[in-house]
């Protein structure tokens, strides 16, 4: 009895210690705690006024705004939702980038089985894929115009270089071993791409993936701040013409959560799909 | 159940393959080049390609693959010559044999899937032959979960699924310790007893080509890489490491190799390059 009364508390504070260190190692309570501190300096700011209220308005003001559930801005057919912008550039940003992985699919599976065509179209991907996304965006305007196509082929336009280049990469990367023993096992050629180098081109092609979501990202809302007439970016410009600085402020945090919470769960999947990886 | 019954047999259904180099000459642009002249290896035997890195060898096992041809002469194979990937014939290399993508089961299922194996009956199939190198139980592990000998075992397993008539081995087990070296010499020789296949085997452990074959090509690098000599080995089997005939036969090829390593020390040329890929 006596030394279960001596050693209990030991093994009480070890628990709390474990605990507390877990805590500690938690990347979301950093995360939270590295937020938190940034509101309670804006906050401060404002009341201190060293920051103009005017122009960047206290978190006090702004989250209950996020919360309100009723942000929106402009007038009749103009006017546009925080959630419905959102999804529009989301749904942007997703279709131009399927419709990239693709085509850019496509290109890579024929710069493989044709060589001479990897003379012809490595060249041609190679010049595209170092041009900065939102120097598409005065050419889509004038070409297809205002309308969510254009954000669409922006995106397109942002990926495919980079995307291409990534996986006729990755494809020739595949140590040569695997091919020839597949090729010795009596593989056939669909097997080989659906069994083989699918398989072992997935880690170079989500990283690929994850890369050039970025800059789909970067392009689509620049896209809707240049002109094009719908969207998150659209949204913002229109707050800050309308001197909503709120609703500016929640764009821009909404725009980088987004981007976040995408990026985390890009990696999610990769770290599913990947569990073979040494 | 009865296809599964009837694996006891798989081992002994057909004969080695019979294959022949006549008079190969094959470059790489103009730094390596190698050449055969006339090596047999007849059907069933154990044949050891010995020799330095940069030789050659990994050359001439991809001529008889079939996955590479010779700009000059030919390889036959069962007298006819090879214009494609050599048929019944298994490959494992030194690393990269199995797909690390897929489970051990898997792995071992991928080419009798490729033969059109329904995949209950290749998954099956698998496990059998996996319980053939003792690893039935790690049927579901990835590759990557694996140590180095037991991915060489379930590469062997797959291998014997094959039924190959010619298995073509670059140093397989050359990135193995000692320990797991030897077994895996053992399970060679007990595959090949079991099978009937003819085995090309390319290495630079002297001890393990004496362990396993029946003849051995010793290549040479100079002046370009070249078989320089065909050796019969008439040790009985098993082989005794301290049986004085194997020691005279050991003290013989060191010397061969050492004076290949004192002529490249010579030639810079000669420096160990690896050819393949």
């Amino acid at each position: 009895m006596q030394s279960h009364s001596t050693d209990r508390p030991d093994r009480q504070i070890t628990l709390i210690s474990r605990f507390v260190r877990l805590i500690l190692q938690s990347n979301l309570l950093w995360f939270c705690l590295a937020w938190l501190l940034i509101i309670l300096l804006w906050e401060l700011g404002s009341y201190m006024e060293w920051l103009n209220p005017q122009i960047l308005p206290p978190p006090s003001e702004t989250i209950p705004y996020a919360f309100s559930g009723n942000i929106s801005i402009g007038f009749g057919q103009q006017r546009t939702g925080l959630f419905e912008a959102t999804a529009i550039t989301l749904a942007r940003v997703g279709i131009g980038m399927l419709a990239g992985l693709l085509v850019s699919s496509c290109l890579a599976v024929m710069v493989i089985e044709l060589p001479l065509l990897r003379r012809l179209v490595l060249p041609i991907v190679q010049s595209l894929a170092p041009i900065a996304p939102v120097a598409w965006i005065p050419f889509t305007i004038a070409v297809i115009g205002i309308g969510g196509q254009a954000a669409v082929f922006i995106v397109f336009m942002a990926v495919l270089g980079t995307m291409s280049l990534s996986l006729i990469a990755a494809l020739d990367g595949i140590p040569a071993e695997y091919l020839k023993i597949a090729r010795n096992l009596g593989t056939s050629r669909m097997r080989m791409w659906w069994h083989v180098r699918l398989p072992a081109i997935t880690p170079g092609a989500m990283t690929a993936i994850r890369m050039s979501f970025f800059g789909a990202w970067m392009a689509v809302l620049a896209g809707e701040m240049a002109g094009i007439n719908s969207g998150l970016g659209y949204m913002i410009i229109m707050a800050q013409q309308m001197y909503n600085m709120k609703l500016v402020m929640i764009g821009i945090l909404a725009i980088g959560f987004i981007g976040f919470a995408i990026d985390r769960l890009l990696l999610l999947a990769n770290a599913r799909l990947l569990q073979w990886v040494q | 159940m009865g296809t599964v019954n009837s694996m006891n047999d798989i081992a002994t259904h057909s004969v080695g393959a019979r294959l022949e180099f006549s008079n190969i000459r094959k470059s790489f642009g103009n730094t390596v080049s190698v050449e055969a002249d006339n090596l047999t290896i007849e059907p069933g035997s154990l044949t050891v390609l010995l020799g330095r890195s940069g030789c050659g060898k990994t050359t001439l096992l991809n001529l008889a693959a079939g996955l590479d041809f010779p700009d000059h002469g030919s390889v036959s194979y069962d007298n006819q010559i090879l214009q494609g990937p050599a048929p019944a014939t298994a490959l494992i290399f030194q690393t990269h044999n199995l797909f690390p993508w897929m489970t051990a089961e898997e792995n071992v299922a991928f080419p009798l899937r490729n033969q059109g194996m329904a995949k209950s009956d290749a998954q099956e199939h698998a496990r059998q032959y996996l319980k053939q190198v003792g690893l039935e139980s790690f049927s579901g592990h990835k590759p990557s979960q694996l140590s180095g000998g037991m991915r060489q075992r379930i590469a062997l397993a797959r291998t014997i699924a094959t039924k190959p008539r010619l298995l073509l081995l670059d140093e397989p087990f050359s990135a193995l310790d000692m320990q797991t070296r030897r077994m895996m010499q053992r399970y060679l020789l007990s595959v090949w007893n079991d099978s009937a296949a003819t085995i090309l085997m390319i290495t630079h452990d002297l001890h393990e080509a004496l362990m396993l074959a029946d003849r051995i090509a010793l290549m040479a690098s100079s002046p370009r890489g070249h078989i320089a000599e065909i050796m019969d080995i008439e040790l009985t089997r098993p082989r005794n490491p301290e049986d004085p005939a194997f020691r005279a036969i050991q003290q013989q090829l060191d010397r061969f190799l050492e004076h290949e390593t004192l002529l490249a020390e010579h030639d810079p040329t000669l420096e160990s390059t690896d050819q393949q890929k």
